[in-house]
C-alpha cells in the first residue's frame, strides 16, 4: 500500500532540504512504499537533487520503495544532465 | 550586544561565532563579505539585526571591497561614527596607515591569533572582562588545522599548463575552507593531455578528503591507462557511499586534433571552435551512485584554435536562477572570446557571466585553450 504525500514548495535548495527532508520523513517510515508530488517544484539546485537521490536510497537500502512525481519539464531536464533521471523520476513519468 | 564578524571563510565565522557567544560576549552577526556587512549596517531598515552592532571583526583581505573602505563606509551611517574595529590581519599590522596599516582601524589582530588573544581584545575595547575559556582555544586550533589543510589542498592543484599546442589556466575558489572540487592536468604521452575536473557532492571535510584520494589517483590512473572509459571506470571503484562525485575527463590528443572524453554526471563541457560552442554532455551518471555503467568515451574533433571550458556547478548555479540559464550565459560568454589568453577568458568570464555572490557552493573554472 502506498502513502501520498506532496512537497508544496518552489525551491529545493540549501534553505528547504532540511525541510524537504522532514516532510518525506514525516510521510511514512522509510519500509513503507511513499510517492511524493513534487508539481509545486519551480527550482532545484545541486543540493536539492543531492537530497532527492539520499532519501530515495535510504527508502530502497530500507526495503521500501520512494517515488517522486510531478516534475516539471525544467526539472525534468536538470535531472538528464546529471544522469540520474532513471534514479529519481517515477518511470510512468513524462522524460525530456 | 552585538558583535559584527566580516569574514570571508565560513568555519572561521562559525569558530569565532562559537567562542563570543559561548564566552558570553553577546550575539553575533557574521557575513563574508563587506557588501553583506554594510547591508547589516545600513540604513534606513528593515534591520538585519534587532541591536545595534557595539563592534566589528574585520578580515583584512575581503574580496571586491578592502576592510578601509568598509571601516569608511560603515562610520558614514551615524550610528556607527564611533563603532570600534578590530582587523584580523596576515604577518605585522600597524595602526598607522602610513606604515601600512588599515586605516580606521580601531585595532589589529595578527593571524593566527589564541582564542585568549582575540577575547581579550574585543573585550579591553567593548569595557567588559574576559570570560574564562575552557575548550575554547581547541576550536581555534582547529580552524588552525583546516586552515593548513585549505593550503595543502590548493598546494596539489596543477599549476598554469603552457604548451605550444595546450594551455590550460583555472580559477578555484572555495565557499568553505576545504573543497570538493579538485582538477589535475597533465601531458600523459606525446601531444597527449588528460584534463580532470570533480565536483564531489557535499562540502566541507569529507569531501575534501573524497577529492583528495582522486587527487592522489589521478596521476598514476591517467599515465597508465590511455582510455579515458577506463580511468574513470576505475575512479568509481574508489567511491564509499553515500559520497558521490560528478566529473569530467578528457583526453586531448593534439596530434589527431580529437578529444575523447567522459563525463560522469557532470554540467556539459563546452568547446568553442570556429565561433561555435558544441556541449558535451554526460555520458554516465554520477561515480558512486549505480553499478554497471560503461563507461565508453565519446569523440569529438576539433580545429585550432578552439577552448573547451570546463566548471562546476558554483559556476552556474544562483539562488533562484535555474542552473540551465548559468550554463547558456556562460555559452554566451565562451562564444565572445575569441581567442584570447586564458588568463583574460577566465577574467571576462567570471566578471561578466558568473554573477557574485554565489558563496554557498564551491567554484571552479577552468579554460584549455588549443591555440592554432
Amino acid at each position: 500500500m502506498e502513502r501520498h504525500i506532496s512537497w508544496i514548495g518552489a525551491s529545493l535548495d540549501l534553505s528547504t532540504v532540511a525541510e524537504f527532508e522532514r516532510t518525506v520523513r514525516s510521510g511514512g517510515a522509510a519500509s513503507q512504499n511513499l510517492v511524493v508530488a513534487m508539481d509545486a517544484l519551480e527550482f532545484v539546485d545541486s543540493t536539492g537533487v543531492r537530497t532527492l537521490v539520499a532519501l530515495k536510497q535510504d527508502w530502497e537500502a530500507s526495503g521500501g520503495s520512494l517515488r517522486y512525481t510531478g516534475f516539471r519539464q525544467d526539472i525534468l531536464e536538470i535531472l538528464d544532465i546529471m544522469g540520474i533521471t532513471d534514479m529519481v523520476v517515477d518511470p510512468g513519468e513524462e522524460t525530456p | 550586544m552585538s558583535i559584527l564578524i566580516v569574514h570571508p571563510e565560513h568555519d572561521f565565522r562559525q569558530l569565532v561565532r562559537a567562542l563570543l557567544e559561548e564566552g558570553g560576549i553577546g550575539s553575533v552577526v557574521d557575513v563574508s563579505s563587506a557588501e553583506a556587512a554594510l547591508a547589516v549596517l545600513g540604513a534606513p531598515p528593515p534591520a538585519v539585526v534587532r541591536d545595534p552592532v557595539s563592534l566589528a571583526l574585520i578580515d583584512q583581505s575581503l574580496p571586491r571591497m578592502g576592510a578601509s573602505a568598509l571601516i569608511r563606509l560603515a562610520r558614514a551611517e551615524l550610528p556607527y561614527r564611533n563603532l570600534p574595529v578590530v582587523v584580523l590581519t596576515e604577518g605585522s599590522c600597524p595602526l598607522s596607515p602610513a606604515e601600512g596599516g588599515v586605516e580606521g582601524a580601531t585595532a589589529c589582530l595578527t593571524k593566527p591569533f589564541t582564542a585568549q588573544g582575540l577575547l581579550a581584545s574585543v573585550c579591553a575595547l567593548l569595557g567588559i572582562s574576559p570570560p574564562i575559556i575552557t575548550n575554547q582555544e581547541h576550536l581555534l586550533e582547529m580552524g588552525e588545522d583546516l586552515a593548513l589543510a585549505r593550503l595543502v589542498q590548493q598546494g596539489v592543484l596543477s599549476p598554469p599548463l603552457r604548451h605550444p599546442r595546450v594551455q590550460i589556466d583555472a580559477i578555484y575558489e572555495p565557499s568553505v575552507q576545504l573543497s570538493g572540487d579538485m582538477y589535475y592536468w597533465a601531458e600523459v604521452a606525446p601531444g597527449r593531455f588528460g584534463v580532470m575536473l570533480v565536483d564531489v557532492m557535499g562540502k566541507g571535510t569529507a569531501a575534501a578528503l573524497i577529492s583528495m584520494g582522486v587527487r592522489a589517483l589521478a596521476p598514476a590512473l591517467m599515465c597508465d591507462i590511455i582510455d579515458p572509459g577506463r580511468v574513470v571506470q576505475s575512479m568509481s571503484q574508489f567511491m564509499v557511499k553515500p559520497y558521490y562525485l560528478t566529473g569530467f575527463y578528457a583526453m586531448i590528443d593534439t596530434v589527431d586534433r580529437e578529444i575523447l572524453y567522459v563525463n560522469a554526471g557532470h554540467p556539459p563541457a563546452l568547446l568553442a571552435c570556429q565561433g561555435k560552442v558544441t556541449d558535451l554532455p554526460r555520458t554516465v551518471p554520477p561515480l558512486g551512485l549505480c553499478d554497471g555503467v560503461n563507461y565508453e568515451p565519446q569523440r569529438v574533433s576539433y580545429n585550432p584554435p578552439a577552448r573547451l571550458l570546463l566548471y562546476t556547478d558554483g559556476c552556474v548555479e544562483r539562488p533562484g536562477q535555474s542552473m540551465l540559464c548559468g550554463i547558456e550565459n556562460l555559452r554566451h560568454g565562451l562564444r565572445e572570446l575569441g581567442d584570447c589568453d586564458n588568463e583574460q577568458a577566465l577574467e571576462r568570464l567570471m566578471s561578466d557571466h558568473i554573477p557574485p555572490g554565489n558563496v554557498r557552493d564551491d567554484l571552479c573554472l577552468l579554460s584549455v585553450r588549443l591555440p592554432a
